[in-house]
């Protein structure tokens, strides 16, 4: 909202309030206040009287002129193609500080020349406040320009503009008189709005019928005025309109103009002529072509509210009138409509058609139900003192007149129990006069009226919130809430998350977080086929229309916007959601790695991002959360997704529970293309969140010393490492303390379909030393096992 | 008769020549060994009468115990010399490049949202995440915004059909936590999370981010409470030094509602290029709890109240670390990321 501080002071004396300080209470009060402007911001400026003008002698399009600004004359050398004698113009005086330039005096071919003659464009106004004329020359000044006066105080060009911010509760300030209502409240100081109540009860009888046949128009009035006079419309609404960056047009139109500006109620003036059937009504169900004041032909579909004269369209309701209807130069009588539309039906068509017109922005604002009656009374006020209004109608009306206020009893004990203050009965009710509540003490409460226009105050917390923002907040002593204790923190899920981020920082992760809204191609190939991905209705675009459905594609798409920005070494992980239909979550963890990363350059070290580093990540994460090897599987991918390598991933299993995928991305892919061979995992974090781990048990250190048992093996190449562990482990039973692979290898000496593993397998006793006879046995009995079930053969 | 000087001036010569281990071993065997000569002299012994032994083997004990300490005090010399080669020779340029520990660190908007969750938790509040695929019920109708008002505007959702929507807002949390927990009274939680809004992507707006309410609610909750609470947060996050100041503003969950200004922690509060000269910086709206909010979830508004407040964790991130643009903070570009690294 704008607000121009030469209007409010029509209203109210200002005379000890600078812009900034207004500035600063009204922000303080809750009505932010973002910007303060300038009308002009030129200096050293007064009205002169060209008093001669003759060509310049060395020049075919100077002229030499002598102006009177009062306490001397001047001698002006001037470019401009319109100046003449006889001219009240705008003189920039000597040391006078335009926008553009410092005015000095000086000889411009010979001929001396004490200031300059200005356009408006020369002393700050916008080209789009002007007419053609007027930025083709210099401003020529009415007759009654006082010489030697304020150019700028005579145009209104002396005006500040605040720009304030306001809260949806408050849309009643997106009109003058409520704003300076409520900026007298602030100031505590008197209002004197102009008095036009009951204006429009005068008239005879109308011939005029109005009705609705939709439901979007509550209200609709209607009034015919037989004759207008159109001519200029007196100053102060010129500079009024101005203000507001309206063009004066003529009286009729810049009064409509100005009481939506009064009262935030937009109106609408038909030419009387263009509707002889003296019917105006409101439909919402046509569909037809229609050519708006604006000149351009727009469709109306049901659903719109439409006004319409018998068959004839003539306004989108709200919006815009029609170009067949409008105020001409030979207009001699108008129809007036006020009227009231639903908010949303105007939200809907304008947006449509966009159009958004001033109208059709107060009408999308929630407005008091009085207001129509109001505005009424003020064009018929104005018209009636300006355009010489006569044969006068009664209003025509359709819809019952709202009772308009709302009473309430308070007293300051609620208030201040909500709010931590102090405050008397005497200081709240001082607000609401302020507030012109209309506070009336009964006993130790007292009794408020609200006017209609605070529709935002129905409970007493609605009045608490006007008490501290008219007394200020820093009324109120901070204190900390005092309540029962309850135990405060993570969840235990969240407590594991947190455990998770810190396990793989420390693993030289980086956390990343990437948008959740994803396009088509993301979820076409999700890390593992679960459902439908939920999309959106209302897209902003194709790129962002579903929720992501595995996080694992987000995090290639990072990793490649690092590689086109040349950083080859990356070890990134995310925790997101995914969605699938019908409102399934998970919570998942995703982890990409590229192929190395350099440790030391001159020492050439670096991490090799092998298969078995993202395994070793995945089973290092399960374990910090309590979930060891006996409980956690690796094994063959059989879900074969566009991700993996289907000979290099796993799928990782929490006992019986799917947990995910890890390994080596698929050579297919473009990244894998770009950058090698990358490690890259997705887990169900939901999944482990929910599985028990085991508590921690103390276990003594063996007393006795262990023994150890290498085996070499050949196995055939179909046969898996992992399992044939697990079969050691389940043979020799609990003396196995521990048994790994030490090595790995086929090739040269190893038959074709073979791979030759060697295997260490150390024997622990907590009760005995062991017998080297009795480990000799029990040896025996896992390799007759390996042998059966793993077809292995020892090596000698 | 044996000459003593002559003996053990041959062997001293041959002593101080010995630059090898080597060698000193050999010399040893030679004067210390089973057949050495000082074992040669042992051997003389027999030979003499026994008023002679004594003195003769006092002698030749006190020369056995002078070379062996000799050859001791040879031997760990050379060691010594030995070891300082050994260390001359392992010397490193200790300038060169260390070999690099990998390190991973936190998304800047996870530490803030750590950091205030830490706030949060040590005055016994308990962190609630919510869906971030909503029904309307709690993101709009049950926060006071029913379907044909203003707010709403304000707030432009994505919609996924009728009744559900992508969380315009942690305030959804909020209502939830109040439906079920309107028989466990007081409330005092924090919600953390994820929000979207059909806003086009710019310097300072993004379709996603991330939020923190909090909410309290119990009896005799004052806005007092919501004003010392504030400067806490306001504190700890932004300095030992700072102050709030409270705005009065609008949101429908609230009434009153005000919007909670830090003093700039860039300037003090004489105001400069980060508060746009006042001195101010905006960093979260509040308010109390509205009546018909504690109503909606069963809440009995005439006995109980609360404060609620909500802030942008991307905004928080934006002010504390100095990032103008907050697409840096999804782009996440490993030399953004890198930044933010250390123990605050």
């Amino acid at each position: 909202m704008q607000l121009s501080i030469n209007w409010l002071k029509s209203y109210m004396d200002l005379s000890d309030i600078t812009p900034a300080i207004l500035r600063d209470k009204l922000t303080s009060a809750g009505l932010e206040v973002e910007r303060i402007e300038q009308g002009s911001p030129a200096t050293g400026l007064t009205i002169g009287l060209v008093l001669t003008c003759n060509p310049h002698p060395d020049s075919d399009h100077l002229k030499c002129t002598t102006v009177d600004v009062g306490s001397t004359v001047l001698s002006i050398v001037c470019g401009a193609p319109n100046v003449a004698a006889g001219q009240k113009v705008i003189v920039a005086m000597d040391g006078a500080v335009l926008p553009q330039i410092v005015i000095k005096k000086s000889v411009i071919r010979g001929q001396q020349s004490e200031g300059m003659i200005c356009s408006l464009s020369e002393i700050g106004v916008d080209a789009s406040m002007q007419s053609e004329a007027q930025l083709a020359g210099i401003e020529v000044l009415s007759k009654d320009a006082p010489i030697g006066g304020d150019p700028l105080a005579f145009l209104g060009l002396d005006d500040t503009i605040l720009e304030i911010s306001l809260t949806p509760n408050r849309s009643d300030c997106y009109a003058m008189w409520p704003l300076a209502k409520e900026i007298g409240a602030i100031l505590d100081r008197p209002v004197t709005l102009p008095d036009c109540e009951g204006a429009a009860d005068i008239g005879g009888p109308t011939s005029l019928k109005v009705a609705s046949e939709a439901k979007g128009c509550p209200t609709f009035l209607g009034k015919v005025i037989g004759s207008v006079t159109l001519k200029p419309s007196p100053d102060w609404i010129v500079k009024a309109l101005h203000s507001y960056g309206v063009k004066s047009i003529n009286n009729v139109v810049d009064i409509s103009n100005l009481v939506m500006l009064e009262t935030g109620q937009p109106t609408h003036f038909y030419d009387k002529d263009k509707i002889p059937l003296r019917q105006i009504t409101v439909k919402d169900n046509i569909a037809a072509d229609y050519t708006a004041l604006d000149g351009n032909t727009y469709s109306c579909t049901p659903g719109d509210l439409m006004i319409t004269t018998g068959d004839k369209l003539i306004g989108f309701a709200g919006i815009m009138g029609g170009d067949d209807s409008k105020i001409l130069d030979t207009t001699t009588g108008i129809i007036i409509e006020v009227a009231s539309f639903d908010r949303v039906h105007i939200r809907r068509t304008s947006r449509r058609l966009g159009l958004q017109t001033e109208a059709a922005v107060h009408y999308q604002r929630v407005m008091e139900p009085l207001t129509p009656y109001k505005a009424m009374d003020r064009c018929v006020a104005l018209l009636l003192q300006y355009a010489d209004a006569k044969e006068i109608e009664a209003t025509a009306i359709y819809g019952i007149k709202p009772s308009g206020e709302l009473k309430l009893l308070t007293d300051e004990k609620f208030h201040n129990k909500l709010l931590g203050t102090n405050f008397s009965l005497e200081e709240i009710t001082d607000v609401f006069r302020r507030l012109d509540f209309k506070p009336v003490v009964k006993g130790s409460q007292v009794e408020l009226t609200i006017p209609s226009y605070r529709s935002d105050i129905s409970i007493q917390p609605d009045l608490s919130e006007e008490i501290i923002r008219l007394l200020g907040f820093e009324n109120i002593t901070s204190t900390l809430p005092v309540l029962v204790s309850k135990e405060g923190g993570l969840s235990l899920d969240q407590k594991k998350r947190e455990k998770i981020k810190d396990v793989l920082t420390g693993y030289g992760l980086q956390e990343v977080i990437n948008y959740s809204l994803v396009n088509r191609s993301f979820i076409n190939h999700p890390t593992w086929e679960l459902g439908e991905a939920v999309e959106l209705a209302n897209p902003l675009s194709e790129e962002r229309r579903y929720y992501r459905t595995s996080v694992l594609p987000s995090l290639i798409s990072t990793a490649l916007y690092q590689l086109d920005h040349y950083q080859d070494e990356f070890a990134l992980f995310e925790i997101g959601d995914v969605y699938y239909e019908p409102m399934e979550k998970q919570e998942r963890l995703s982890i990409i790695l590229s192929s190395n990363v350099d440790l030391s350059l001159w020492q050439k070290a670096a991490l090799q991002n092998d298969f078995y580093r993202i395994k070793g990540m995945v089973a290092g994460v399960l374990s910090e959360l309590g979930f060891g090897q006996n409980r956690v599987f690796f094994k063959e991918n059989i879900e074969q997704s566009e991700y993996f390598h289907p000979g290099q991933s796993a799928a990782i299993y929490l006992d019986k529970t799917f947990l995910g995928v890890c390994g080596m991305l698929h050579p297919k892919l473009e990244i894998v293309k770009q950058a090698g061979a990358l490690g890259a995992a997705e887990l169900d974090l939901s999944a482990i969140f929910s599985a028990k781990a085991s508590a921690i048990r103390y276990q003594p250190i063996p007393r006795y010393p262990g023994i150890q048992r290498d085996l070499a093996l050949l196995i055939p190449q179909s046969q898996s490492a992992g399992a044939l562990i697990n079969a050691i482990y389940k043979t020799g039973g609990k003396l196995v303390e521990k048994a790994e692979v030490f090595d790995l290898y086929t090739g040269k000496g190893v038959p074709d379909g073979q791979k030759s593993l060697a295997i260490r397998i150390s024997y622990q006793s907590y009760e005995k030393t062991l017998v080297e006879a009795e480990i000799d046995v029990l040896t025996n009995t896992i390799i007759e096992r390996l042998q059966r079930d793993f077809q292995a053969q020892i090596r000698s | 008769m044996q000459d003593w000087q002559a003996f053990k001036q041959q062997w001293e010569t041959a002593c101080d020549s010995i630059a090898e281990r080597s060698d000193l071993e050999k010399l040893k065997v030679e004067l210390l060994g089973k057949k050495g000569a000082i074992a040669g002299l042992m051997g003389q012994m027999r030979d003499l009468e026994p008023q002679e032994r004594a003195a003769f083997g006092k002698e030749v004990n006190g020369l056995k115990d002078y070379f062996t300490n000799k050859i001791e005090t040879i031997s760990q010399a050379l060691e010594n010399k030995q070891l300082q080669a050994s260390l001359a020779e392992g010397s490193l340029d200790i300038s060169m490049p260390y070999t690099r520990i990998p390190r991973g660190r936190l998304h800047p908007v996870s530490i803030v949202r750590r950091q205030l969750e830490e706030v949060f938790i040590s005055m016994g509040y308990q962190v609630v995440e919510g869906p971030e695929v909503e029904l309307d019920l709690y993101n709009f109708e049950r926060a006071g915004i029913p379907a044909d008002h203003p707010a709403r505007d304000m707030q432009d959702t994505f919609f996924v059909d009728v009744q559900r929507l992508l969380r315009t807002h942690t305030t959804a949390i909020q209502t939830r936590v109040l439906e079920a927990q309107s028989n466990n009274l007081p409330i005092k939680v924090v919600c953390p999370g994820k929000d979207y809004r059909r806003d086009d992507d710019d310097a300072t707006h993004s379709h996603q981010f991330s939020q923190m309410e909090g909410l309290v609610v119990g009896e005799g909750i004052t806005m007092g409470d919501l004003k010392g609470t504030l400067e806490l947060l306001a504190k700890r996050m932004f300095g030992e030094s700072r102050t709030i100041r409270l705005r009065p503003s609008y949101f429908q969950f609230t009434e009153p509602s005000a919007e909670a200004d830090v003093s700039c922690f860039a300037c003090g509060g004489k105001g400069c290029s980060l508060c746009k000269g006042s001195g101010w910086i905006e960093i979260l709206g509040s308010g109390m709890v509205h009546p018909n909010v504690l109503e909606m979830a069963g809440i009995d508004s005439s006995k109980y109240s609360g404060f609620a407040f909500g802030a942008g964790l991307e905004r928080i991130a934006m002010l504390k670390y100095g990032i103008e643009d907050i697409r840096n903070l999804f782009a996440n570009d490993l030399r953004f990321l890198a930044h933010f690294n250390r123990f605050e």
